[in-house]
């Protein structure tokens, strides 16, 4: 039984991490904007130098 | 940017020819020129031309049949001066971040509004090679530039974001603050805190629930016991901290919120499992103070979600702009406004707005004082006449002696009422306050009889039954109850164009009994004529002249005259003999023309068209036809006004004069002793202050900047509004105008959702009173604990939402 001691300390760590990356995502802004990445997604990603060859 | 200069260059050669040859519009942009065709469309230039056949091979000429967008040339737009922005004053309060690399900034734009308006402005590094990176956020319409000054300054940074057609909304009072978005960041981490030990410490407390024996396995019972332990301190001391402080401060003031029974109710939580886990008696209920806490935060996310896009606490400041022009003996000098003194001298333009009270120097001209007065007409001034701050200079570019500095003038003086600094943050709902004085002192009463009643019994149960008690009445529902049913009905409102402040200003929807009216641009739509021309097909040339002749005038029918026949290009003409005579009409002759428009006394008119027509045309001695409009009562003002006289007394105040008294009587079936003209802005306050001290709870329906202080003072201040970029004073909501026929349906609802709070709150005093049963008598469980006070949270929390979404339907 003294396994589960050990699980229990697993997913403890896991949580914390998953906390972790909760408070990295609210601070690196990922909740203020949930409209404009949504359009964004949708452009070509060319660089300015592939656009001016092109032309 | 070359491209765009010399498009504009051909534009202007085909402009001076086109009088010459046969005008036609451009298919692009809609300038009348002498066009370049392809067979079947004509183009003023090249590059429209470009545009089109780039639009048109890839079926993309849906733009054209857009009326906003389409056909519309930018050409005339009058460029904004952004001459303030090379103060370095102003720029260290606009700019984020300043070093000499790289500067940060925020503009807001309000003419963001599809998604090709996001792909152009993330384009910016691609027009100048000193923006390094530009994010636009599109709900918020803003955007953030990332720009080398040594390469791009502030000032051609925004010229550039003008020219492209987004002309950036610089407000002094908006750039100072973006500290809130800091504050709910707080709350989110307390919710991912208070959720994350909820989450673990149920885990954590399985093999309580599951009746594991204590003796199987002590040390898993120890070990799980101390984790939840450790899960509870940043439960208590991280995530109620604000309760902790809220709490405090209500006992400081002897306001007996709702917020002590559940700081006691936390604290008796967590000292008792602490209690029982180091002592080995038990194993504590460390996951139902966890769980509610999260519940009871994310209810004040809930209810503190608002509508970023929208203020509802602006002043002047942000109507105002944020610098103007000195006039000084060195010469022009940017000046921004708070420096502005006494007897300064500011150079004005035309459209640019009077910052503070003056004299005017030089020229006469006339100013528009609708946002303040209401009123549409112009107001001529002449020399040495007193102008107002807030005014609109509308004429040739002048100046003024400054008679008052910004913040002692006529208007900006009603900020320094006391009606502007009532409240702040505090949003209490009155109803909770009531409730929570009376929760507060009956769980008490009860905490109390039961430790009475087991001390003399059995002094083993008498401490663990008194904690009980306190910890399962924490009013966790009671406390949700408002967050989520106000919250639900301001989200629902919110999508229906109907933007509340706060639950607060739910509340006090339900209380009011009296209902007071503006009138300009409230009941009377801010488009204040609807005209219709009847008569003689009129040329382009012809209009032109009209258009001259009209404009020449400050009369409000030369305004309406001009605004009817305006196509977006006035060609200034040669005029002469000019002439006008008040309440008869104005005549010139304009390029060889002789042009009259006037009244029938003015004009030869045939006697059918007499009666129809408000203004009529003349062309060299013919009658060519007539104007008619009409002053146009918004639609739904009239169903709204019968339904509010339905709820309570109504009134109406209006800075015009009382000309349109017995129609406006008339027409919404006022008695006439109800209504009030020539009111100041200071007076509109005035009246809501008496009627408040006449016990009324007043419900004040405005839109402009003159009716700031009587919506500030009102119980609930309403501002409508046409369109939710436009500058709306304080005030506890904004509707769409196009939904003001849906108004009455609206309170409704929110005053039927009080009923909800109520039924809400009876629910959650039920499932308390279930817990007592068993807290009193010392049998409380952990695991009853555990499954009471989740259920009774969530039960009212889907009661909120439920019955407020169901009764929306019919909205």
């Amino acid at each position: 039984m003294r396994i589960i001691l050990v699980l229990i300390f697993l997913s403890l760590i896991l949580a914390l991490l998953f906390l972790a990356a909760f408070f990295w995502a609210v601070k690196n802004g990922q909740y203020e904007d949930d409209h404009t990445p949504s359009i964004r997604m949708l452009w070509e990603d060319k660089k300015p130098k592939d656009l001016s060859q092109e032309e | 940017m070359t491209l765009f200069q010399t498009e504009k260059q051909v534009n202007l050669n085909n402009i001076n020819t086109a009088n010459i040859f046969a005008e036609a519009k451009c298919a692009h942009c809609g300038e009348l020129c002498l066009p370049i065709t392809d067979a079947i469309h004509s183009f003023c230039c090249e590059g429209c031309q470009t545009v089109y056949q780039i639009l048109d091979k890839n079926n993309l000429c849906a733009y054209y049949s857009s009326a906003d967008l389409a056909l519309k040339s930018l050409k005339d737009k009058e460029n904004q001066h952004f001459e303030y922005l090379d103060d370095v004053d102003l720029q260290n309060q606009i700019l984020f971040f300043r070093s000499p690399n790289v500067s940060r900034v925020r503009f807001d734009l309000p003419t963001i509004h599809c998604a090709a308006c996001i792909w152009l402005l993330e384009n910016l590094p691609r027009l100048n090679e000193g923006i390094l990176n530009s994010t636009v956020h599109f709900i918020e319409k803003e955007i953030h530039i990332s720009f080398k000054e040594s390469v791009i300054s502030l000032r051609q940074l925004a010229e550039l974001l003008d020219k492209i057609g987004y002309p950036p909304l610089i407000r002094l009072d908006k750039a100072q603050k973006k500290q809130s978005s800091r504050l709910s960041n707080d709350l989110i981490y307390q919710i991912g805190v208070a959720g994350f030990a909820f989450g673990n410490s149920m885990l954590f407390s399985f093999p309580e629930y599951l009746g594991l024996s204590r003796d199987s396995d002590p040390s898993i019972v120890l070990v799980l016991g101390y984790l939840n332990l450790s899960l509870g301190i940043p439960v208590l001391f991280y995530s109620a901290r604000d309760y902790f402080i809220s709490a405090w401060k209500g006992l400081k003031i002897r306001d007996y919120n709702l917020d002590i029974p559940i700081v006691v109710g936390a604290t008796t939580l967590f000292v008792r499992s602490a209690y029982e886990i180091i002592s080995q008696t038990g194993s504590g209920y460390m996951d139902s103070l966890a769980g509610f806490l999260f519940f009871l935060l994310a209810g004040k996310w809930f209810q503190e979600r608002t509508y970023k896009q929208i203020a509802f606490d602006r002043d002047y400041q942000s109507y105002f702009p944020i610098a103007t022009t000195k006039i000084t003996a060195e010469g022009l000098e940017n000046i921004s406004l708070p420096k502005l003194k006494k007897g300064d001298e500011i150079l004005l333009k035309n459209g640019d707005l009077i910052p503070a009270d003056g004299l005017l120097n030089g020229t006469s001209t006339s100013i528009d004082y609708s946002f303040v007065s209401g009123e549409a007409a112009l107001i001529p001034v002449i020399k040495g006449e007193k102008v107002y701050a807030g005014g609109k200079w509308n004429g040739q570019e002048g100046s003024i002696f400054l008679s008052e500095s910004v913040s002692q003038s006529y208007l900006t003086q009603l900020w320094n009422d006391p009606a502007f600094q009532k409240e702040g943050n505090n949003v209490r709902v009155q109803l909770t306050g009531q409730i929570s004085k009376y929760f507060t002192f009956t769980l008490f009463t009860i905490a109390i009889l039961t430790l009475i009643y087991w001390y003399s019994i059995d002094k083993s149960i008498a401490l663990n039954a008194f904690t009980a008690v306190l910890i399962v009445a924490c009013p966790c529902a009671v406390a949700l109850s408002v967050p989520f049913t106000y919250g639900n009905v301001l989200r629902i409102l919110g999508k229906k164009h109907f933007f509340i402040k706060n639950v607060a200003a739910v509340e006090a929807i339900s209380n009011i009994d009296t209902f007071v009216f503006d009138k300009t641009g409230t009941i009377t739509s801010s488009q204040i004529q609807q005209s219709k021309y009847v008569g003689k097909k009129l040329s382009v040339y012809e209009r032109k002249l009209i258009l001259n002749l009209s404009s020449s005038s400050t009369h409000p029918v030369s305004k309406t005259i001009y605004d009817f026949f305006y196509q977006g290009n006035v060609q200034k003409l040669k005029m002469t003999g000019w002439e006008e005579k008040i309440g008869k009409g104005l005549k010139a002759v304009i390029d060889h023309h002789k042009i009259n428009i006037g009244s029938s006394q003015w004009i030869q008119v045939p006697v059918e068209d007499r009666e129809k027509g408000n203004v009529f045309i003349e062309i060299d001695g013919t009658y060519t036809g007539y104007l008619s409009y009409q002053r146009t009562w918004r639609e739904g003002a009239a169903p709204f006004m019968n339904w509010a006289k339905s709820k309570g007394e109504t009134y109406i105040l209006s800075g015009d004069n009382d000309n349109e008294k017995d129609n406006l009587s008339q027409y919404f079936n006022i008695p006439i002793e109800n209504m009030y003209f020539k009111q100041t802005p200071t007076d509109k306050l005035a009246f809501i202050k008496v009627l408040q001290l006449k016990g009324r709870k007043v419900f004040m329906l405005g839109d402009g900047l003159n009716d700031a202080g009587a919506l500030r003072q009102a119980n609930f201040g309403m501002v409508i509004s046409e369109n939710q970029n436009n500058f709306t004073p304080a005030s506890d909501a904004i509707l769409a105008a196009s939904k003001l026929d849906k108004l009455a349906a609206y309170l409704s609802y929110a005053i039927k959702s009080k009923k909800l709070v109520y039924l809400a709150y009876g629910f959650a005093l039920i499932y308390n009173a279930i817990g007592l049963y068993f807290a009193v008598q010392g049998t409380l469980s952990p695991v009853v604990a555990a499954i009471l006070m989740p259920t009774s949270s969530i039960t009212v929390v889907i009661w909120g939402l439920s019955t407020t979404t169901i009764f929306a339907r019919k909205l």
